[in-house]
């Protein structure tokens, strides 16, 4: 809203945003932009994780080799993912810190679900995860800040304790349109969410269901096979 | 005071120690008062056609639970009887407000202690606590955020009346001080709605009570279930004040907490209009009277107000459904001249919105922005009448008659109630439940009064 008051100051304003707002309306879905998420945290963070991750592959750290982890964001995620910090207090806080995220990337190879439901059940005390949060340092960057919000940047920067500079950007984190999830990974995020509450055998159903949407006559089925097997 | 603490844990803290057994006897007038007003505005609003959508979608969709939708009688779960009852009790622009702006307090706290008080047995002492608790938020609160939420363009009953409708069940629920926190801190997260229905209509405006009311007791209900939220819901950099105020101002929220009560700031309305066009309404009404002015006899009238008031009520000119009638000064000051009268019925007739004498009327009055008035003059109006030959009169007011500084009679206030419920109630029933307020304080079961405010109830 702010963005919208900042920049409609007069009546041409308003017909650029009807036209902006309007475009392509009904040939261009939005469906097809969609990100579907690897990681069970903010949007924002996928990135920073992906270029972390392309860093480790080439070049394998242990934590106590890391020196700093450095992650370059534009503006809106500095304050967005970059104020919990290394110590979150909450699920939530978490999920919305690049600093613990990172922190799970490092020390426990993963952030699914599962990582940070864990994570909670020992209040964010794990002191490897915490050890390797304390590096991460968050900061404006300028080149993020430029291609935003055409895309967000992953843009990290790891520096050893014997002083190497390991750099990754990624401009297409993994679930975005030009860096999708496959059918199986896609299959896999739902089995391994959807059978922490249904059995396996009600999961796979639920997974056909929604597979053959258009030949389901009565939506209500979807509804009913979605509660706890008795 | 409480150095060290959050607004919102200030504002807990002074709310669960808030105790009936010491509020000034005013405090304890007043608030029966206000609330005889609002039951008389759900009444009314339970007969307007554009509240009927709401009502119905509860009724199709949320039949089974302890509470009473007023008029009705339907029995639903106590958050959608507070959204039913909520819009009805702001749902004709009757309801009361705070004289200094702000949002409509009575629309916000009283039909979530009524629909509470038919889930356990609710004393009238602790409805009254319950109340008083959630004026208080509401006033403070709205004090932080003007007059920026409203130049902003932001719904005060949208933003303030859920902290209202959350002090009110969290007062009731017992709620202790950690977990009213987070209640407030919920409420945050319900704080919604637009105000440019002054612009170009719809009625949606009225469910906005109607919202908070729920939004606000689910925040309640849902920080005893364990639910948190971020203690600098208000001060914080993504804080309420911050994001619908713009300007962080926090010492008037506590300022004078526990000895300035906000129920005394509350005004009762005596027209079916926002509250910014009391003022003016009265100021013409006695200017004509005093100078026997007749309709014809009018160049000019400029009218000075507050600069954020103005867009409120100085936007429509020619009035296409009843919200924009009722929003509208240019339309209400052609009225009172040409009808001497600012009935419901003359908003209610699409007739009159486009009757050619009226518009006329309207085109002659000029609105001006009047810098003095603000802050305790923010209902303040100046005006000048220009007549034909040149001639001027002018005057100025300050309070209209309804606040608490020029109240309403409790005769006043019992014709209200009755001229607004008769479309209801009989008139006896109207009785028993003037004596049940009036009597309130040694009620042991206040649900009892919902449970009357029934079309066929036997009570």
């Amino acid at each position: 809203v702010s963005c919208l008051r900042n920049s409609v100051k007069s009546p041409s304003d308003v017909s650029r945003l009807v036209v902006k707002l309007t475009e392509a309306l009904g040939t261009d879905y939005y469906m097809l932009k969609t990100r579907i998420k690897p990681y069970a945290c903010c949007g924002a963070i996928i990135p920073e994780i992906d270029a972390l991750k392309e860093i480790l592959t080439e070049h394998p750290v242990e934590p106590d080799q890391i020196k700093s982890i450095t992650v370059g964001v534009e503006n809106r995620a500095l304050s967005h993912v970059g104020t919990v910090g290394p110590q979150p207090k909450d699920i939530t806080g978490a999920q919305f810190s690049s600093h613990f995220s990172l922190g799970l990337t490092i020390v426990k190879g993963s952030n699914d679900f599962k990582s940070y439901y864990e994570a909670l059940g020992n209040h964010f005390s794990d002191p490897g995860v915490i050890d390797v949060a304390r590096k991460v340092i968050v900061v404006h960057d300028e080149e993020s800040e430029a291609i935003y919000p055409k895309t967000r940047l992953g843009k990290v920067t790891l520096e050893t304790t014997d002083g190497q500079h390991r750099i990754a950007k990624v401009f297409h984190p993994k679930g975005s349109p030009e860096n999708p999830l496959s059918q199986e990974e896609l299959h896999d995020k739902f089995l391994g969410l959807a059978s922490r509450v249904l059995t396996n055998d009600r999961a796979a159903k639920v997974l056909h269901a929604v597979q053959n949407l258009e030949q389901l006559k009565d939506i209500g089925e979807l509804a009913e096979l979605l509660t706890l097997t008795s | 005071m409480n150095t060290g603490q959050t607004l919102a844990q200030t504002l807990a803290a002074f709310v669960c120690e808030l105790d009936y057994a010491k509020l000034p006897q005013e405090v304890v007038r007043r608030a029966k008062d206000l609330i005889l007003d609002q039951l008389d505005c759900q009444l009314l609003g339970s007969l307007m056609e554009w509240n009927q959508a709401v009502y119905q979608v509860v009724k199709e969709n949320k039949q089974g639970g302890p509470a009473t939708i007023v008029n009705y009688g339907d029995k639903v779960p106590v958050d959608d009887a507070a959204f039913v009852n909520g819009t009805f009790g702001q749902g004709c622009e009757m309801d009361d407000y705070y004289d200094q702006g702000g949002g409509h307090p009575g629309a916000g706290s009283i039909p979530v202690a009524l629909a509470l008080a038919e889930k356990r047995p609710l004393s009238g002492k602790e409805f009254i606590a319950a109340m008083t608790a959630g004026y208080e938020l509401g006033w403070r609160i709205g004090r932080g955020l003007l007059p920026g939420m409203m130049q902003r363009g932001y719904h005060a009953q949208g933003v303030v009346g859920v902290f209202i409708a959350a002090a009110t069940a969290g007062k009731i629920q017992r709620l202790n001080p950690a977990q009213m926190t987070h209640a407030f801190a919920i409420a945050g997260s319900h704080a919604s709605g637009t105000m440019e229905y002054d612009q170009s209509g719809g009625e949606v405006k009225r469910m906005h009570a109607g919202l908070a009311c729920a939004g606000g007791m689910r925040s309640a209900l849902l920080a005893a279930a364990g639910l948190t939220g971020p203690s600098t819901i208000l001060e914080g950099k993504r804080g309420i004040i911050s994001v619908f105020g713009g300007e962080l101002k926090t010492d008037p929220v506590i300022k004078n907490l526990g000895e300035e009560y906000a129920v005394l700031h509350a005004a009762i309305k005596r027209f079916p209009v926002n509250a910014s066009q009391h003022s003016p309404i009265e100021l013409l009404d006695n200017l004509i009277q005093q100078h026997n002015v007749q309709a014809r006899d009018i160049e000019k009238i400029e009218v000075g107000l507050n600069e954020g008031v103005l867009l409120h009520g100085g936007t429509i000119y020619e009035p296409k459904e009843v919200i924009e009638a009722q929003f509208s000064l240019r339309f209400s000051l052609a009225v009172r001249l040409l009808k001497r009268s600012n009935d419901l019925e003359f908003y209610l007739d699409p007739k009159v919105w486009c009757n050619s004498e009226i518009l006329e009327l309207g085109k002659k009055i000029v609105l001006f922005a009047d810098p003095t008035a603000t802050g305790e003059r923010r209902f303040a109006c100046k005006m000048k009448v220009t007549l034909r030959g040149g001639k001027t009169i002018e005057g100025e007011m300050t309070a209209p008659k309804g606040t608490s500084r020029n109240p309403l009679s409790v005769e006043e206030i019992r014709n209200k109630f009755f001229r607004l419920g008769a479309r209801v109630l009989s008139d006896q029933k109207l009785n028993e439940i003037i004596d049940k307020v009036e009597g309130i304080e040694d009620e042991d079961d206040v649900g009892s009064i919902a449970r009357m405010m029934t079309a066929d109830a036997t009570s």
